[in-house]
């Protein structure tokens, strides 16, 4: 029986198989058919199964078990043999890859699946592009960027104006930063949800960006650096009548590198994995403006038949954060083992 | 702690130890390798159980999922 | 603020002595304009309360219009005290001048970048990179080697390689942006631009930030601070406000005014759109928390023995007398027995196995390092992506809990149990997923807390004879209270807020089997976004806040009391 014209078999969708008497691949390239299983009358333990349509009736008929059965004349690897069909059954059609002659007709749980494992990157292609990933990968990016570097740069200004510039009120106002870290976001959901809506931010990536750029943690962070450095190298600048600003940026920063890795780590990781409040503000029905962890959620619950393809988006979530852990893994350390002796 | 003392039972004691280490870090690292697994697989069998490196895939009874025929 | 100096020494003052007096009379020319700028933002300022009130084109909400009003009023007053005080040299005159024009510079930009639809136009930069994201990977590549030379410069200051390696960086990242510009095709953006520019109140905008930033720059400089005979006190704290400005805004408009705000609307029955607004005082709290004990005579009572508006949030049975607890709101009460236990479950076994497993990684074993990196990805990892994985490992047919427990032979093939969908154990398999992600950063916080136990104990122990157990339970788990303290708390801070992790594994319904995951903040998230009932998720918001806050503080007095009362100090 020929292939049917739109099967072609080197479409690596295909299911493959191999049959247990031989190692040739085959393709399953139409599953669902009926099936007719004939038992040889010289061998009736013997099952021969073909398409429900081949076979002739002989007009002979045998009696197996006390059953009248029909006598069909089938070919089996040339020759014809007779035989009756014991039932009908539904399994699937198989072709050969190296030869797209030989066709056989099987039960699908009979034959062993063909595993091939190896770089399958048509996922992730199809993932990004398909399922339209890639748009919510580079707003997932732009936010990281830009509510990283704020914070760095609000926090270098803030913590050093805690650590060094004596004015009124510093005190006070630095235990209300501290104390600010034990208000669980959850309060502020619902208040800055309307803050967005009547700046008309709703749907906008500059609420995932904006009220982020500024960090209380960082801010002690870097208080904490720039106490820590001796109060003699700046005091030799300010006789040099340099002005804080420049002694922040030519000395204090240079010295703070590693304090800024950790809060970079840090504001990364939050950035890049926040859920909680892209679901709040993203969800109103514009896809191109959801961040990873949110498409990744609509993939994921969507349909699960797509397991590949999901799990596949997983990887490219998890794996940018895996890495800066990695190269970064020296200040993370660091700092959860200052903030567990506090 | 008292890793520097020798003997048969100290060894004893340090195989056990990394042994539980390492299922530790086997439960950890399972889910990534389940992930990346079925990241790589063609879409007709990325629901059965297996990752495609393990051979021999037990027939999933009822195949809920994507059976190689919906796909289809 | 820019490098204008904020010092005045003495010295400095003589050593500038002589061009004084060019620089006196160009500071008095200069002087009057900014007391002209300041009667002219006077009357910005009136301006500016009319537009906030009529809004321009379309009504403003009320947020920005009151903020806009408040600030204006505010400048108003501020800039005809300074165009006063300016012409009679007072020595306030400087600080309050500073800071209406710092502020109004900040106000202007800010309805600039409006205006000009900037904010909105972060979308369409999200797009551009979208369309010419290699371009930025290229870009990222070139001042990654920038970054890399300038780390090897630092080493040896005049290297050849390195220096090269700068060049090639900084080429490589400018061709790329060339390219990324055109591959964004930020024409549109362009033409918006020039929309704008021809609308009056963007125009004027603009001007009003630039003359606010130059009177500002005017004010800041050393001559202006010495006409107005400024003392180093007073200029150190205004570069210090300088300085924190930026911070304390951010902190005031998006932690401090929601914060108040979230108090004030849990007096209101407020939705989401504003339509509804009406003042019900404690209302939202009496429901949240409003509980009714009947006495039934038989078991299995419903609704009938309880109070009007109550549901049944329970049977009980004791001694043979049948009790029903009612609730107002049943699934909140539901959602706080459910956090409750989960808090029993997750939190020892988070911090149960990294007290062993640090333990044994503080040994100066081989490897030790590894194993730590290793215990500590999870946390890292991402919850959605690791929630997502997770979901299928626990999936009733193709999940590979299941398959395992086949292989084993607890369970029979093709019998799996439905994880996620059985009441009984849903919560059990969000437990888990919270363990293995936040054990492995206890882990390294218990590390931390093992370097701080005094080696000698450990010695003396040895020598007494002491077996691993005995060190572990006498010295190790006493030696590490406060880091066991600290962890709890944090854990525990953690497990009350949970919410992705149900989120992405109770599907479809987050609530899960018969409400058996429904948590504090999803039942506050779905009070807020679903039922639009926004006055009273947010007081559910602070009963919320008000148990994690009690339950940290009751912990801490716990520690304190014992610590005070001898034991290890």
């Amino acid at each position: 029986m020929l292939l049917p014209d739109d099967v072609d078999v080197s479409d690596e969708s295909l299911p493959l198989f191999t049959f247990p008497d031989s190692s040739t691949r085959f393709a399953l390239v139409d599953n669902d058919i009926s099936v007719a299983e004939f038992r040889p009358l010289d061998d009736i333990d013997r099952i021969i199964r073909l398409d429900v349509s081949s076979g002739d009736k002989t007009g002979d008929v045998v009696t197996i078990d006390g059953d009248e059965e029909d006598v069909f004349a089938i070919e089996v690897d040339g020759t014809t043999i007779e035989a009756y069909r014991s039932r009908l059954t539904s399994g699937g059609r198989f072709v050969s890859l190296d030869d797209p002659a030989d066709e056989r007709v099987e039960l699908v749980n009979l034959v062993e699946p063909v595993q091939q494992f190896g770089p399958r990157l048509e996922n992730f292609e199809e993932v990004l592009i398909d399922k339209n990933l890639g748009r919510s990968l580079t707003n997932t990016v732009l936010v990281t960027i830009v509510v990283v570097s704020g914070q760095i740069v609000t926090s270098i200004l803030g913590g050093y104006a805690f650590a060094r510039i004596k004015f009124k009120g510093r005190g006070p106002l630095f235990l209300l930063y501290l104390g600010s870290v034990m208000v669980p976001f959850v309060v502020l959901i619902i208040p800055l949800f309307q803050l967005m809506l009547q700046v008309g931010w709703l749907d906008n990536l500059s609420a995932l960006i904006i009220p982020f750029m500024f960090s209380a943690y960082g801010t002690f962070l870097m208080r904490q650096f720039f106490i820590s450095i001796p109060v003699e190298i700046e005091e030799a600048a300010l006789l040099d009548n340099a002005s804080r600003w420049k002694i922040l940026w030519r000395i204090m920063v240079p010295l703070a590198r590693p304090a800024i890795a950790t809060l970079a780590t840090f504001g990364f990781l939050y950035a890049w994995n926040s859920f909680f409040w892209p679901l709040v503000i993203i969800n109103s029905g514009n896809p191109d403006g959801r961040v990873l962890s949110l498409a990744l959620s609509t993939l994921g619950g969507r349909s699960s038949t797509d397991l590949n393809l999901v799990f596949a988006g997983a990887m490219i979530a998890m794996t940018p954060p895996i890495l800066v852990f990695l190269f970064a893994q020296r200040y993370f350390v660091e700092n959860s083992a200052s903030s567990g002796l506090k | 702690m008292s890793v520097r003392r020798k003997g048969p039972r100290a060894t004893i004691v340090r195989v056990f130890t990394y042994l539980s280490l390492v299922s530790v870090a086997v439960v950890v690292i399972f889910p990534f390798v389940v992930a990346f697994a079925t990241s790589q697989k063609p879409p007709t069998w990325s629901c059965s159980v297996e990752p495609l490196f393990l051979k021999n895939p037990k027939p999933l009874t009822p195949p809920s999922c994507c059976s190689p025929m919906t796909s289809m | 603020m820019s490098d204008t100096i904020t010092t005045d020494t003495a010295d400095s003052a003589d050593a500038e002595a002589e061009p004084r007096n060019a620089l006196g009379t160009g500071l008095g020319r200069q002087l009057k304009l900014l007391s002209l700028w300041h009667l002219v933002g006077a009357a910005v300022s009136v301006v500016g309360i009319l537009l906030a009130r009529r809004g321009g084109d379309i009504e403003l909400p009320w947020m920005p219009r009151y903020a806009l009003q408040g600030f204006f009023s505010f400048a108003f007053v501020a800039h005809m005290a300074s165009a006063y005080g300016i012409g009679a040299r007072a020595r306030w005159v400087r600080p309050l001048s500073l800071a209406v024009n710092y502020l109004l510079t900040l106000v202007a930009a800010a309805a600039t970048l409006h205006l000009f639809n900037a904010f909105r136009a972060l979308g369409d930069l999200g797009e551009g990179l979208y369309k010419a994201f290699i371009p930025f990977g290229v870009i990222c590549v070139g001042l990654l080697w920038v970054l890399l030379s300038g780390q090897m410069l630092t080493n040896r200051p005049t290297a050849v390689g390195p220096q090269r390696l700068r060049t090639a960086g900084w080429s490589v990242a400018g061709l790329a942006s060339v390219w990324f510009v055109l591959k964004a095709d930020p024409s549109g953006l362009i033409l918006s631009i020039g929309d704008s520019l021809t609308r009056p109140l963007a125009l004027g905008a603009i001007a009003l930030t630039v003359g606010a930033a130059l009177a500002t720059r005017l004010m800041w400089s050393r001559a202006a601070a010495k006409h107005f005979g400024s003392t180093r006190a007073t200029d150190e704290a205004l570069s210090g406000l300088a300085f924190l400005s930026p911070n304390l805004l951010g902190f005031l408009i998006f932690f401090a005014f929601p914060l108040l705000f979230s108090l004030w609307v849990s007096f209101f029955d407020w939705d989401t759109t504003n339509t509804t607004r009406d003042f019900i005082g404690l209302e939202n709290y009496i429901r949240a928390l409003s509980i009714d004990f009947a006495h039934s005579s038989q078991s299995n009572s419903g609704t009938e023995v309880l109070k009007g508006g109550y549901q049944v949030l329970a049977n009980l049975d004791w001694f043979g007398q049948h009790w029903v607890i009612g609730a107002r709101d049943v699934e909140f009460w539901l959602s706080l027995k459910n956090i409750m236990v989960f808090l029993l479950l997750a939190v020892p076994l988070a911090v149960l196995p990294a007290l062993v497993l640090s333990s044994v990684l503080a040994s100066k074993l081989p490897g030790m390092k590894i194993f730590r990196t290793i215990y500590f990805i999870p946390s890292v990892a991402g919850v959605i992506g690791v929630a997502i994985v997770w979901g299928q490992m626990f999936d009733a047919t193709i999940g590979w809990i299941n398959y395992l427990l086949d292989l084993l032979g607890v369970s029979e093939a093709g019998q799996g149990q439905g994880w996620l969908t059985q009441p009984d154990t849903a919560l059990l398999a969000m437990v888990i997923v919270f363990a293995w992600m936040s054990f492995g950063f206890n882990t390294v916080l218990y590390l931390a807390g093992h370097q701080a136990i005094p080696k000698e104990l450990y010695e003396a122990a040895e020598i007494d004879g002491a077996n691993t157990w005995q060190i572990f339970r006498r010295i190790t788990v006493p030696q590490l209270r406060n880091t066991t303290f600290y962890v709890v708390i944090t854990t525990s801070i953690l497990a009350l807020q949970l919410f992705d992790i149900v989120w992405i594994l109770a599907r479809p319904i987050a609530g899960g089997p018969n409400f058996a995951t429904q948590t504090p903040v999803l039942t506050l998230y779905q009070e807020a976004f679903t039922n639009n009932r926004q006055g009273y998720a947010s007081s559910l918001a602070w009963v919320l806040f008000i148990i994690i806050f009690s339950f940290t503080s009751f912990q801490f007095r716990r520690q304190r009391d014992e610590a005070t009362s001898g034991g290890v100090s």
